[in-house]
């Protein structure tokens, strides 16, 4: 099968000054349809700028990034801005939520500009909603929101849209340890209800646990690219049915933990 | 992006900065006000010199002269007036001559009253049309007499006593003491007036320049004038004047008609005097009169009025619109010398559509501040919108729609200040009517105060016009500057 995500000889160099840094130095990746793959590096290594290239929002110095056969790196903005309408979905570590936009309409952005009708989309934005267990905070602010609220309506909005890949950017970088694990529950059982490709950006090895596979990162070159032996919550060793198993029962416990916090929050 | 999206979410941008939106539309508002109430003014200021010359006369009017007649290539006369009718848009058209020495109109008993004014002739049949209008009596009809004549206003009181001397041989239509107007010596209506063709001594009628002799015949040379003073109705053959040695007068029954007063003319200024102070009869009867009186004064054949030609034909306009169109093909065909009121307008209207334009300029400079005020929002909007605009881009939004988005802002701002700016004019040239009209506005027709600001119905829609051009072309450049943002600036961390 053709991997929904091919990176060919990716190289990039910033220019500061007169100082030459190279962020990427050769970077060849390939990435299933359906694969959950945590990019992890620490700060500097280049794994965000990886990011933001296969993105298209950075254009490399060298190399290809094609995304579903489509080499992003050489598309107008205004073709990428389609593209991504179509096939991209971002969640960012700073949730880059519209402050001014309830829950709603944040999420239901993403249709807004693909120019799907108010009723659809506000219809598709609920469902969203509910999806992320915030069913009762559809009209609520930003700002009326915890962190992990927050995180959740940007998950719901990087879903919205049914994009074929997804990445995250340090998803949890700004939540703290339980929040993170429920948003990682969350946006990984998403990713598998409807076999959509994740890619996570992360220093944070702890929430690599959540990815069939691991990507090293260290200065701009891929140190070690393997799949996850340490899945949890249950672990099921080497068999990838196993793995599978795994990670369902693990949504399943997440959507349970879900809506115990839901509860919780109603009683509040 | 559907539009009604793009809509919604400028006016809620706009809405969630609501102090900064107000204050620059209320810059835009001022902005608006000077232009629009400046231009008002503008066309108040026309509005009235339209009402001005529509007093001052016919707006459809063409004089064509010809006052060094018989010496120009092109005669002013009958075939040129049938020229003049016979061209398209040309309502009427008249000769006007002015009489002042041609014949002595007399009444009373022994010819005691002698009338002093002047008599006219035109084509009677287009009185109407030339906006003749009568306060008594009727227009002509088919079976009237051949001296049939209408009398100006105040007529009657240009008659002589020649019984009295001094102040006392005349009386005018002014109050006296008691606050009662002196009745005239000759109802003019009712009263037996008899005209006659005058005859000069042979010395006097050699010259000529005869018919040129001015009404004012006191003052008029003695060898060209007849002073009516002079004439004594009862021994007309032989009667000498007490001023001076002047001529006399002598009179033939064949030259005399009996004048049937058919109407009064109302007084109106912007015709002949004749309205006021004169007769006015058939252009045939006094062309006729003009003949009797050179043979009889034996004018040499060359000087004859009936050689001669007009010195004015009037020309009258279907609309006002064709009255240059008119004047101009007259001119070509060799009548150089014509006049209307409205190519004098033309002047007029370039010069109060310069001062429009200078007042216009004046307002126009508060826009321009408007304009920075525009822009100068739009750029710190973007400034602090920046990570949304980055995240609008990731999210897959088209860069055409933040441009849309961003001039929508501005065009909105420029709306806004101009349906209000509009508004507020209104209460502006209203209390400017309402306060100022007094000591600065003209008067109509009817006397009614002229508004000195107006607001026709093309300046609200250029107000806002303008003040929505200005906003969009202040929302370009920052719009421009949302679109370079580049969309990785969503994405840092902060």
């Amino acid at each position: 099968m053709k991997p929904i995500i091919e990176v060919k000889n990716l190289r990039k160099v910033y220019r500061i000054g007169t100082e030459k840094v190279v962020a990427l130095q050769k970077i060849d990746l390939e990435i299933q349809k359906g694969e959950v793959c945590c990019i992890l590096g620490t700060s500097g290594s280049g794994k965000s700028t990886l990011l933001n290239m296969l993105a298209g929002l950075e254009k490399p110095t060298r190399g290809q990034a094609l995304l579903s056969g489509v080499d992003v790196t050489q598309l107008s903005e205004r073709k990428l801005a389609k593209f991504r309408q179509r096939n991209v979905g971002f969640v960012f570590q700073s949730y880059n939520l519209m402050g001014g936009l309830t829950a709603l309409e944040n999420v239901a952005m993403p249709l807004t500009y693909q120019g799907v009708s108010r009723a659809k989309r506000n219809k598709r934005a609920r469902a969203m909603l509910k999806a992320v267990g915030l069913g009762n905070r559809i009209y609520h602010k930003p700002t009326q929101m915890s962190g992990g609220q927050q995180q959740r309506v940007g998950i719901a909005r990087a879903f919205v849209a049914k994009p074929k890949i997804v990445f995250a950017d340090e998803p949890t970088g700004n939540l703290d340890t339980k929040t993170t694990m429920e948003v990682m529950e969350l946006m990984v059982k998403m990713a598998r209800k409807n076999n959509q490709t994740l890619v996570i950006v992360t220093h944070d090895p702890e929430i690599s646990v959540f990815a069939d596979r691991i990507v090293h990162i260290t200065d701009g070159l891929i140190d070690s690219d393997k799949p996850n032996v340490s899945i949890v919550p249950p672990l099921a060793e080497g068999d990838d049915q196993a793995a599978k198993q795994g990670s369902e029962s693990g949504l399943l416990q997440a959507t349970a933990d879900t809506e115990a916090i839901q509860a919780k929050e109603n009683v509040q | 992006m559907r539009i009604f999206d793009l809509i919604s979410m400028c006016l809620r941008n706009l809405f969630r900065r609501k102090a900064r939106t107000l204050l620059t539309v209320a810059g835009v508002i001022i902005g608006t006000c000077s232009i629009v109430v400046m231009i008002s003014l503008g066309v108040g200021m026309s509005n009235s010199q339209d009402e001005m010359l529509k007093q001052m006369g016919d707006l459809t009017l063409i004089y064509v002269n010809n006052y060094g007649a018989g010496q120009n290539d092109v005669k002013l006369n009958d075939e040129a007036v049938e020229s003049f009718k016979s061209m398209e848009h040309v309502a009427a058209v008249t000769p006007h001559i002015e009489e002042y020495d041609l014949v002595e109109i007399v009444s009373g008993k022994k010819e005691r009253y002698m009338f002093q004014g002047s008599i006219t002739g035109i084509d009677v049949n287009a009185m109407e049309a030339f906006g003749y209008k009568l306060s008594e009596g009727r227009y002509l009809q088919p079976n009237d007499k051949e001296a049939t004549v209408w009398v100006g206003q105040n007529a009657a009181y240009q008659f002589v006593d020649t019984k009295k001397k001094g102040n006392n041989n005349m009386v005018w239509p002014e109050p006296d003491a008691n606050g009662n107007i002196p009745k005239p010596f000759v109802d003019m209506l009712n009263d037996s007036l008899l005209m006659r063709v005058k005859t000069y001594d042979d010395e006097s009628s050699s010259g000529g320049d005869v018919m040129v002799g001015g009404g004012m015949v006191m003052y008029g040379s003695p060898k060209l004038t007849v002073s009516p003073l002079s004439l004594d109705p009862g021994e007309s053959s032989s009667g000498s004047g007490e001023d001076s040695g002047s001529t006399k007068p002598k009179t033939k029954k064949k030259n005399e008609y009996k004048l049937n007063v058919i109407g009064v003319m109302e007084e109106d200024f912007n015709k002949g005097s004749e309205t006021g102070y004169g007769i006015l009869m058939d252009i045939k009867l006094l062309k006729k009169l003009q003949d009797e009186r050179d043979k009889l004064n034996k004018v040499p054949a060359k000087d004859r009025a009936s050689e001669k030609g007009y010195t004015t034909v009037w020309v009258k306009a279907d609309d006002i619109d064709h009255v240059a169109e008119i004047e101009q093909a007259i001119k070509d065909m060799g009548y150089n010398d014509t006049w209307s009121l409205s190519s004098s307008r033309e002047a007029m209207q370039d010069y109060t559509r310069n001062i429009q334009m200078v007042l216009g300029g004046l307002g126009a400079i508060s826009m321009l501040v408007a304009a920075l005020g525009i822009a100068n929002t739009m750029i710190m909007s973007i400034y602090e919108r920046t990570r949304e605009i980055g995240i609008m881009k990731v999210l897959g939004c088209q860069v055409g729609n933040i441009r849309s988005l961003f001039l929508m802002e501005a065009g909105s701002i420029g709306l806004m200040g101009g349906i209000l700016g509009v508004g507020i004019s209104y209460g502006l040239s209203f209390a400017l009517n309402h306060f100022l009209a007094g000591t600065m506005g003209g008067m109509d027709a009817q006397g009614a105060m002229m508004d000195i600001s107006v607001i026709p119905p093309w300046l609200v829609l250029l107000g806002m016009a303008f003040a929505v051009g200005v906003g969009l072309v202040s929302g370009f450049y920052p719009a421009n500057r949302a679109v370079k943002i580049s969309a990785l600036e969503a994405i840092k961390h902060d």
